[in-house]
């Protein structure tokens, strides 16, 4: 890296730009507290906070989707898997299945 | 050997058909209710249902088949919500059909269960690239034995669209022929095991 660009890099990461919000005098008084409890500033406390929601891409982690549809073929083997002689595993993950159709609503 | 497709809603004479044994559909399903829509047609539970007389079986990946087709649907829209289909548009679902011949329904014993082990082994297919995918075999006296896929365009693992073109098709055809060639070796016990043995082995050699 040449000294030209090392330098663009630390202009664009300075922090130039300013925002404010509107918030009640007890949010401010939580968002103060919380600031010196973790030994920081409240601009950085909030950075913080605005990167998180940044990241957020959508209201739902798509690891909870990838996870779900593992999950939920891993139960389709298990129950085909199951012989007539464990009707009762069987029916416990038919139960099973039935008490996660809840974690599927969008 | 069974020819895999999609379905064509387009008019087209019968000369047209038998030239192009694999049509291509014009209309995608890129409706807000295609979802819904193809998920019925497949397990043939559609309001009003005329044809469920047509319906040998039907399963799923990575979807609970166990209990209603509603869960099913509900499955399928958890995973394109989540990765923004709404905001993104296009095609929602691909829509693929397995043609059989008689000659080899007959050789799976002309048994429903292995019907539907050929169509749970070729939905397979569709999850191991990750998406989730309904399929439903069907007979009817003009189109013979078919199996229906229904599959989720949105990947569960990445959140891409699937896009697919005619090479892929037939290579996925010439990967269904073998799972249903096994599947009527299990079947029938026939003298294929041996060739099929055979075969495995000079592979395994070379």
């Amino acid at each position: 890296m040449d000294q030209r660009t090392g330098v663009k890099l630390l202009k664009m990461e300075r922090k130039t730009a300013k925002i404010s919000i509107r918030c009640t005098e007890e949010t401010k008084r939580k968002i103060a507290a919380k600031a010196e409890r973790m030994e920081t500033s409240e601009s950085r406390l909030l950075e913080e906070a605005v990167d998180v929601i940044l990241r957020r891409r959508s209201r739902y982690d798509k690891g909870k989707a990838r996870t779900l549809v593992e999950t939920q073929e891993a139960m389709n083997h298990m129950v085909r898997e199951l012989g007539n002689d464990q009707s009762g595993y069987r029916e416990q993950l038919l139960d099973l299945m039935e008490r996660m159709a809840g974690l599927w609503q969008f | 050997m069974a020819i895999l497709g999609m379905p064509s809603r387009n008019k087209e004479t019968k000369e047209q058909i038998v030239e192009n044994a694999v049509h291509y559909k014009k209309k995608n399903y890129t409706n807000l209710d295609a979802v819904e829509n193809l998920i019925h047609y497949v397990t043939r539970t559609r309001k009003n249902e005329d044809r469920a007389g047509d319906l040998i079986a039907y399963g799923a990946v990575g979807a609970d088949y166990f209990h209603t087709v509603d869960d099913m649907i509900q499955q399928f829209l958890y995973v394109q919500n989540v990765n923004g289909i709404n905001s993104r548009g296009g095609r929602r679902m691909y829509h693929e059909v397995l043609n059989l011949l008689d000659w080899e329904v007959e050789r799976l014993a002309n048994s429903p269960e292995w019907l539907w082990n050929v169509g749970m082994g070729c939905s397979q297919v569709y999850y191991q690239m990750g998406h989730q995918a309904v399929f439903g075999v069907h007979w009817e006296p003009e189109k013979r034995c078919h199996i229906h896929f229904a599959v989720n365009s949105i990947n569960f693992i990445d959140g891409r669209k699937w896009h697919t073109s005619m090479p892929e098709i037939k290579g996925r055809e010439a990967v269904f022929n073998e799972i249903l060639c096994r599947c009527q070796i299990m079947a029938t016990g026939a003298i294929e095991p041996l060739i099929f043995l055979n075969e495995s082995k000079v592979s395994v050699d070379a």
